[in-house]
């Protein structure tokens, strides 16, 4: 569903490599963990995935379109939620989700049963007539993320997405995309979450300077390491290097 | 001392001096792209200067020959002074209020004053760069006309730097006093809003009665301004009296110099120390819980699902957005329509007052109605040129564009979708198209032909402006303010469009000048509007899916 073949960028004439010769397959159906230190690639890779960056070589490829002679099929194969959440804070939130359904094309029937349940979801129902401006960091992140679940893409591309959740919020997110993949769609998504990462993934990857230097299960990845408690002890003896 | 450091921050974080000089080390090409496009900007308002500075030259010949050679000083403090006052008001704002270090500044040990001497200093560098155009000239046609000494020059250059303390002070005070009193109010936007334009209204009026000659007395109120002494630099200075201590401190000679020159330092100490003073007071009350929306009432189910059901094509979505966001962002609105409103009032207002609008009207009715209808197109046509909505359109979205970036519309549909939006803006100036065919007595078909050609008009300034502003977009601004008024695109676009319109009118011409009808003027002037809009529009298709692709927010 992912394929990431020999994928690079650099900065400052090649002097920093952001993302060195990235090497990665996703499964349809899978929850795939991103995980890496600051500054290790990992929003360069997923901005470079959603066409927000432009690899300096290397392809992706997503839901079997190529992200730089496809980009639209891509766009309307994937649902992207970016790290920090900025959106439109004139806008009120239904305005701001009837336009994200207006650009995905989701039909009037589809978002009047869609937009309430999401909204119940994350617990937003009372504010979406508000401006977003008087939103809190947390509900503007859920409002990012009902955009995102709106049209149900195949792949879903998520950056930091329970940064500023509340624990309820979060668990429902945890349980939405564990019953979509469930239906066959696939969740890319990065984290500092070292538990979400464990008990949610079915794979996870770790990518330090970017390099990606571990990707499997957990097993696999405590296999890699010597001490083989916790992924966050996993973690740290693997980024050390 | 505070005040002094913050200053320091505020100058190298909003004309990024840090960042350009990071860019001189790491990124040289970025930073000489750069320093091009500053003298690109400087060679682009050039031209435009060279008629004026021919202007000041006739206008220094006549007040010499009059013993009243600091006229054009005068006139052009009082102009740019003006410009000041009114186009400064949403700088004021946007810097002093929406700004996003605010939140970070208001957790700090700092006075309110030092916060606004700070911010009120970075506007009146902003102002300089808008005054220099007007006075600069002046100065130099003074001076070398003069034969002004060494002291004059530095007295010259010494009040050039004060220049804004004063008009600038006035609009801040009253963006103080406004704030304060709409800060917490459910309509504060709309209340903004209100005010500047009120605030606006009131300026031009003001103006109006102070420079206004008593209605047939002309000739005798010009006779006593002539015999008066320095009746003239006076007159002019009634609209805004630092100008004749301005004028008089250049031209007066001797004691009488330094006595001028030392009141109009005296004056704009005091703007200065009034506004610290007003600011110490209401700046925090204007400011704190200002971004705190107040929460409305809870939608029903079904109202819910009555909002949710529209479905709108892409391209519509997109100009409902862009709509959306200029009616709420009341700095946006204000830029975007204050020309749109300013332009009829300042040609009005003298009409009126001046009783001119009669045989003015009689004199246009006497040319052809086809004629008289292309003229409203030119007017919708300048207008669409004059509002920053097409040329900012890009840059506005900030960085927000990463929305644009990843949703699968193709470029060319959200373009579509801006230039729809851009030429609704466009259509704001009908009002004023249609009280002209109310003035004029045009037919229905007339004012129709007006309305369709004005719309056609308004196409290559679109296009030209939404072309330039793809090319290279402003996103990194931190107050909505920067997005239009320190943009570049903004001033590219007027000089692009401006020269698409002189060959508009050139071909126009020629077509009148080959045939003698008007039918041919009409083909040329329309068929060529839609020929450079094509040209425009077809760069910008082509262009825009690697723009959408490679424009990186960083």
């Amino acid at each position: 569903m992912i394929e990431i073949v020999n994928l690079s960028k650099s900065y400052r004439k090649g002097e920093v490599k952001a993302v060195d010769n990235l090497n990665l397959k996703v499964k349809a159906g899978e929850i795939f963990g991103f995980l890496g230190p600051n500054g290790a690639g990992k929003t360069t890779t997923i901005k470079m995935m959603v066409g927000l960056l432009k690899p300096d070589r290397g392809s992706i490829t997503i839901n079997g379109f190529d992200i730089s002679r496809q980009p639209l099929e891509v766009k309307k194969s994937i649902s992207y939620v970016p790290e920090s959440p900025e959106i439109y804070e004139k806008l009120t939130g239904i305005e701001y989700l009837n336009f994200m359904a207006d650009v995905y094309s989701v039909p009037g029937a589809v978002r009047r049963e869609k937009i309430p349940a999401l909204l119940d979801l994350f617990s937003l129902s009372g504010v979406v007539g508000d401006l977003i401006q008087s939103y809190s960091h947390g509900m503007r992140q859920k409002l990012i993320l009902v955009g995102a679940l709106l049209h149900e893409p195949e792949v879903y591309i998520l950056d930091e997405p329970m940064v500023g959740l509340d624990p309820r919020s979060a668990n429902n997110l945890k349980n939405y995309l564990r019953e979509s993949c469930s239906r066959g769609k696939t969740v890319f998504f990065s984290t500092h979450i070292l538990e979400v990462a464990e008990r949610l993934c079915h794979r996870i990857g770790i990518i330090h300077k970017g390099r990606l230097i571990a990707c499997g299960t957990l097993e696999e990845l405590r296999e890699l390491a010597e001490s083989k408690e916790t992924l966050e002890n996993i973690f740290l003896e693997l980024t050390e290097k | 001392m505070k005040m002094l450091k913050l200053l320091g921050l505020q100058l190298k974080v909003n004309f990024g001096l840090s960042a350009l000089r990071w860019y001189l080390q790491h990124d040289p090409r970025r930073f000489w792209g750069s320093m091009g496009l500053a003298l690109l900007v400087i060679a682009g308002i050039a031209p435009i200067l060279y008629p004026y500075v021919q202007m000041m030259e006739t206008a220094y010949a006549i007040s010499a020959g009059l013993g009243q050679p600091g006229l054009i000083i005068a006139l052009a403090v009082v102009l740019s002074s003006l410009l000041v006052l009114v186009f400064s008001l949403t700088y004021v704002l946007s810097v002093f209020y929406y700004s996003r270090d605010l939140s970070l500044l208001l957790s700090l040990p700092l006075e309110p004053r030092d916060i606004l001497g700070a911010k009120f200093f970075v506007v009146w560098i902003l102002d300089l760069l808008t005054m220099a155009p007007f006075y600069l000239p002046a100065l130099w046609v003074f001076g070398v006309n003069s034969g002004a000494g060494p002291l004059s020059w530095l007295a010259g250059i010494f009040i050039f730097l004060l220049l804004p303390v004063v008009p600038l002070a006035l609009s801040s005070i009253f963006v103080l006093c406004l704030m304060s009193l709409v800060n917490l109010s459910r309509k504060r936007d709309t209340l903004q809003l209100m005010g500047l334009f009120l605030f606006l209204a009131a300026v031009l009026l003001l103006n109006t009665y102070l420079t206004s000659i008593p209605a047939g007395e002309e000739m005798d109120y010009l006779e006593k301004l002539l015999a008066e002494e320095q009746g003239l630099v006076r007159f002019t200075a009634r609209a805004y009296p630092p100008a004749f201590f301005a004028a008089r401190a250049l031209s007066a000679g001797g004691e009488l110099s330094w006595l001028n020159f030392f009141y109009f330092l005296g004056v704009s100490a005091a703007g200065l120390g009034l506004l610290l003073l007003v600011g110490q007071q209401i700046f925090y009350r204007g400011l704190i819980g200002g971004s705190e929306v107040q929460q409305g009432r809870a939608l029903s189910r079904d109202e819910l699902a009555g909002k949710a059901a529209g479905a709108l094509p892409p391209a519509w979505a997109i100009a409902l957005r862009e709509i959306k966001y200029l009616v709420r962002t009341p700095i946006y609105l204000f830029n975007s329509l204050a020309m749109v409103a300013l332009v009829p009032i300042v040609l009005a207002i003298p009409l009126f007052a001046g009783g001119e609008l009669a045989p003015l009207l009689e004199q246009i009715q006497a040319v052809p109605g086809p004629i008289q209808a292309l003229g409203g197109a030119a007017f919708m046509g300048l207008m669409a040129l004059f509002a920053p909505a097409a040329s900012s359109s890009f840059s506005r979205e900030g960085r927000l564009f990463w929305i644009s970036q990843v949703i699968p519309v193709a470029p060319e549909q959200q373009i579509r979708g801006k230039v729809l939006y851009s030429l609704i803006i466009a259509s704001l100036s009908l009002p004023v198209v249609a009280l002209a065919a109310f003035w004029l007595s045009w037919t229905i078909s007339q004012f129709l032909i007006a309305v369709i050609a004005g719309m056609i008009l308004s196409l290559p300034a679109i296009t030209s402006s939404l072309l330039i502003d793809l090319l290279r977009p402003y996103l990194t601004w931190d107050n909505p303010q920067k997005a239009i008024k320190q943009n570049v695109n903004v001033i590219f676009g007027m000089v692009a469009g401006g020269a698409l319109y002189y060959l508009l009118y050139l071909a126009g011409r020629q077509a009148y000048e080959a045939t003698g009808a008007l039918l041919p003027v009409y083909l040329a002037v329309l068929g060529g509007a839609l020929a450079l809009s094509a040209i425009c529009y077809g760069v910008l298709v082509k262009i825009a899916p690697a723009r959408y692709r490679d424009i990186v927010i960083s």
